[in-house]
């Protein structure tokens, strides 16, 4: 995702490829206080979140946030971290939203039901 | 009646609570006031000492209570009094408001927070405060508290390099290492410089500032601070909450109306005319940066913050603002525009704000408005900021008169990264978008560059943020580099005073961070080192950790460009952490900043390689060290901080003193006096 002096500057191949099933590379980012519902991947490790760091935050302008497909979304589980390089599928969908974790995304991926179970996997316990 | 302060905000009954006049009943109920701001152990305890808010004479802060009247009934008037005698805002009534809703949770109805703004007084010494407030019934209740003025004398007068008239400080320069302990300068002093039978062979350029002291870095609330009250301490005289700079806490939930305390750069600014400079490798929206000039009980409003960076630029004097943050400078439209323009813009309304009129009209604060469309790099160019996003346009901006630095949308890169991009050794830089950002020794070679032209001089903040950063990740490497790149913009800074005279230099910090260590060194190489990945404790910490003599002097190669060809020299140093999280220790640098173990590509989750720990960092190649505190981050400490302190006035600052007394001795430093008239 390139960056200007002005903001986000998405190529034409990026715009070109919302709304449509794509598959992405990445890591899960390292939350300190997992958000329900939402994880963000990134082109590199990125840990995020403790008391002293508030939205002063190192993920970079090309995060893309993670949304579990619906039905996971409904009893808001929380995605725990997981080392390595993950490939995940499914929408992406591109322009700026308000997320539950007060930020706003600009590249967002509705994960499908393979994905999100993948995250998740079975009976995690609470943090 | 001791009272344990326990909430974020505390809140404490009067002990000094009187109420007479006619009962209304049978009942024994009255008024109550349960806050009167600023706070003092007068008020909480009945305690006259210690004096917990102090100010200079004329220093300009809020005056505040909240009193809770009986069942049914409302306050319906107020006074407040200094040493009995009644006061009144700049602003007379338009300085004062009585205010019934937005407050917090939990208060009974009818109570009152009532306010009188940015009052001040010359009068040196103790003063009690005294707050009147009448119920509808006509019942009053009165409560008492205290502050001090103090008393600033010519003892900043360096006579004997400026003769019997004296020399003051003109312009102060600030620099703030995050998390920066004595350990972290030891270390970077190790790495940049080495050892020879027992003798430094060099020292950092804060190592040869002349005058030391010890700070003492207790918040308002704690005698653990974060970077809020850790700052703003140091540049108002006076004790915050976590989490909150420049106010006193309060009952409403509007977190940009809390009582107010002058900071330095608006106390100058507005008696001297003085310029204000925040640099710093952090987003501009945090704690360090917002605490020297921004007035909030919640560091994370960044919208707001941000956008009284520009409107308040009439009260504090700023001219120079840099480090990263450019998303909250960034217009984000409204959702009535289709298609939306994708900017990468965190503005938003619910931390934007809108002061309350008595602050506007007593501070000559800007109103503010509701605005994340706003761009807001556009309504600084156009008060005549030069506008930087990279080095490269910074190595332009030699004429400017003022200058907006934003170098990455949050944080900029660590140090490592930033220089293994230049070395062509890294992509870290590439990846996150932003290739080209400066190092801090350049960003404070152009700051002081636009600062120097105000004939009346200036005060800047210069901050080393990510030595915290990489402190709370226990990522030893990455903080002493950041201290290295800290120490060279300390050095730009000491050659300046060499040629501006009356230039003040003081180099502290916040707070100390994750409590590290220097336990030693490796007695093995590098090689070797990398070799015993995965394995036990018994062979990755037991075969390793040289202690005592075993470890010997780590020799570390310095490149032209200052810092080191390596950190994983062959029997390096090795850092151990008293306020650590859980983590897998490996001794070994990672190519990336955080350190996340690289499996091959993976097609679908693993779920059987799911760390029971919450730590994730060399897992699988580290062996694991227990912490001291819960979650996946090490913490800030108690310890007190070295100051160290260099050029006109320098010597103030010894002996081992309160965060909130470096405000006092800057002024000193810089001739104020109780007359409030400056010497040149």
């Amino acid at each position: 995702m390139p960056v200007g002096p002005l903001g986000l500057e998405p190529s034409e191949k990026l715009l070109g490829m919302k709304g449509r099933r794509v598959r992405m590379v990445g890591y899960l980012v390292h939350q300190e206080e997992p958000v329900a519902g939402l994880s963000y991947l990134t082109p590199y490790p990125v840990a995020l979140g403790h008391e002293d760091e508030s939205l002063a935050d190192d993920l970079p302008p090309s995060t893309v946030f993670l949304h579990l497909s619906v039905g996971e979304m409904a009893s808001s589980p929380r995605v725990l971290h997981s080392a390595g390089l993950i490939r995940l599928t499914g929408q992406l969908a591109v322009g700026p939203q308000l997320e539950s974790d007060g930020r706003i995304s600009s590249v967002r991926l509705l994960l499908d039901p393979e994905s999100t179970t993948s995250l998740l996997g079975t009976e995690r316990p609470s943090p | 009646m001791k009272m344990k302060p326990h909430l974020k905000t505390p809140v404490v009954l009067s002990l000094a609570t009187v109420w007479f006049g006619t009962l209304a009943g049978a009942g024994i109920a009255s008024p109550t006031v349960t806050r009167l701001t600023p706070p003092s152990e007068l008020f909480a305890t009945g305690n006259s000492a210690p004096v917990i808010a102090r100010f200079l004479p004329g220093q300009r802060f809020d005056l505040q209570a909240t009193v809770r009247p009986d069942s049914g009934k409302t306050i319906s008037e107020f006074q407040f009094y200094v040493d009995d005698v009644p006061v009144k805002s700049p602003a007379g009534a338009a300085g004062a408001s009585l205010v019934t809703s937005g407050l917090v949770a939990g208060l009974p109805a009818g109570t009152a927070v009532v306010s009188l703004r940015a009052f001040s007084t010359r009068r040196p010494g103790v003063h009690t405060l005294k707050v009147k407030a009448v119920q509808s019934d006509r019942q009053v209740v009165t409560a008492v508290g205290n502050f001090e003025v103090v008393v600033v004398d010519d003892r900043g007068c360096d006579r004997d390099r400026f003769g019997a008239k004296g020399g003051f400080a003109k312009n102060v320069i600030l620099f703030l290492g995050d998390g920066m302990g004595a350990a972290h300068r030891t270390a970077a002093r190790i790495m940049a410089k080495g050892y020879a039978q027992g003798k430094a062979k060099g020292r950092l350029a804060m190592d040869t500032f002349p005058f030391t002291g010890m700070v003492m870095t207790a918040s308002l609330n704690s005698i653990i601070t974060d970077s809020s009250p850790g700052m703003s301490n140091y540049v108002n005289g006076n004790k915050a909450a976590n989490n909150q700079e420049g106010v006193f806490p309060d009952d409403t939930q509007d977190p940009f109306d809390n009582p107010r305390i002058e900071y330095l750069a608006e106390y100058l600014h507005r008696t001297q005319g003085k310029s204000l400079g925040i640099v710093t490798t952090a987003d501009v929206f945090d704690a360090t940066p917002a605490a020297n000039a921004v007035h909030t009980s919640n560091r994370g409003n960044g919208t707001g913050i941000v956008d009284q960076f520009l409107d308040d630029r009439d009260l504090t004097g700023l001219t120079v603002l840099m480090g990263g943050g450019r998303k909250w400078f960034l217009p984000n439209a409204s959702n009535s525009i289709n298609p939306q323009p994708m900017t990468g813009s965190q503005r938003r309304s619910v931390n934007d704000y809108v002061l309350p009129d008595d602050i506007v009209k007593a501070w000559g604060a800007a109103k503010g408005k509701l605005d994340p469309e706003r761009n807001l790099i556009s309504d600084f160019q156009s008060e005549g900021f030069f506008y930087a996003p990279d080095n490269t346009a910074l190595s332009s901006a030699g004429s400017a008169r003022k200058l907006l630095g934003l170098f990455a949308f949050s944080n900029m890169n660590v140090a490592m990264d930033k220089i293994n991009g230049r070395r062509g050794v890294s992509t870290v830089v590439q990846d996150y978008g932003f290739p080209d950002q400066p190092m801090l020794d350049e960003m404070t070679s152009a700051a002081l560059k636009v600062l120097e032209k105000n004939p009346e001089g200036f005060v800047v903040t210069i901050e080393g943020a990510s030595i915290d950063k990489q402190s709370h990740l226990m990522d030893s490497d990455r903080w002493m580099l950041e201290t290295l790149e800290f120490d060279r913009a300390i050095q730009v800074a000491k050659d300046f005073a060499a040629t501006h005279p009356g230039t003040l230099i003081l180099v502290t910090a916040d707070h100390e961070c994750s409590g590290a260590a220097i336990i030693g060194a490796s007695r093995l190489t590098q090689a070797a080192l990398a070799a015993k990945a995965g394995q036990p404790q018994t062979e990755l910490r037991d075969k390793v950790v040289g202690t005592y003599e075993a470890a010997g002097f780590p020799r570390y190669e310095i490149q032209a460009d200052g810092y080191p060809s390596s950190t994983n020299p062959d029997y390096k140093m090795l850092i151990g952490y008293g306020a650590n999280a859980d983590r897998y220790e490996t001794w070994v640098s990672q190519p990336l900043p955080t350190q996340d173990s690289q499996q091959p590509f993976v097609g679908t989750y693993p779920l059987n390689s799911y760390p029971a720990n919450p730590s994730v960092r060399n897992s699988g190649i580290g062996f694991l060290v227990t912490g001291q505190v819960p979650g996946d981050q090490a913490v800030h400490t108690a310890s007190d901080i070295p100051l160290s302190a260099y050029g006109t006035g320098a010597s103030l600052f010894t002996g081992v003193m309160d965060n909130t007394d470096v405000f006092f001795k800057l002024v000193q430093a810089m001739g104020d006096d109780a007359r409030g008239y400056f010497r040149r």
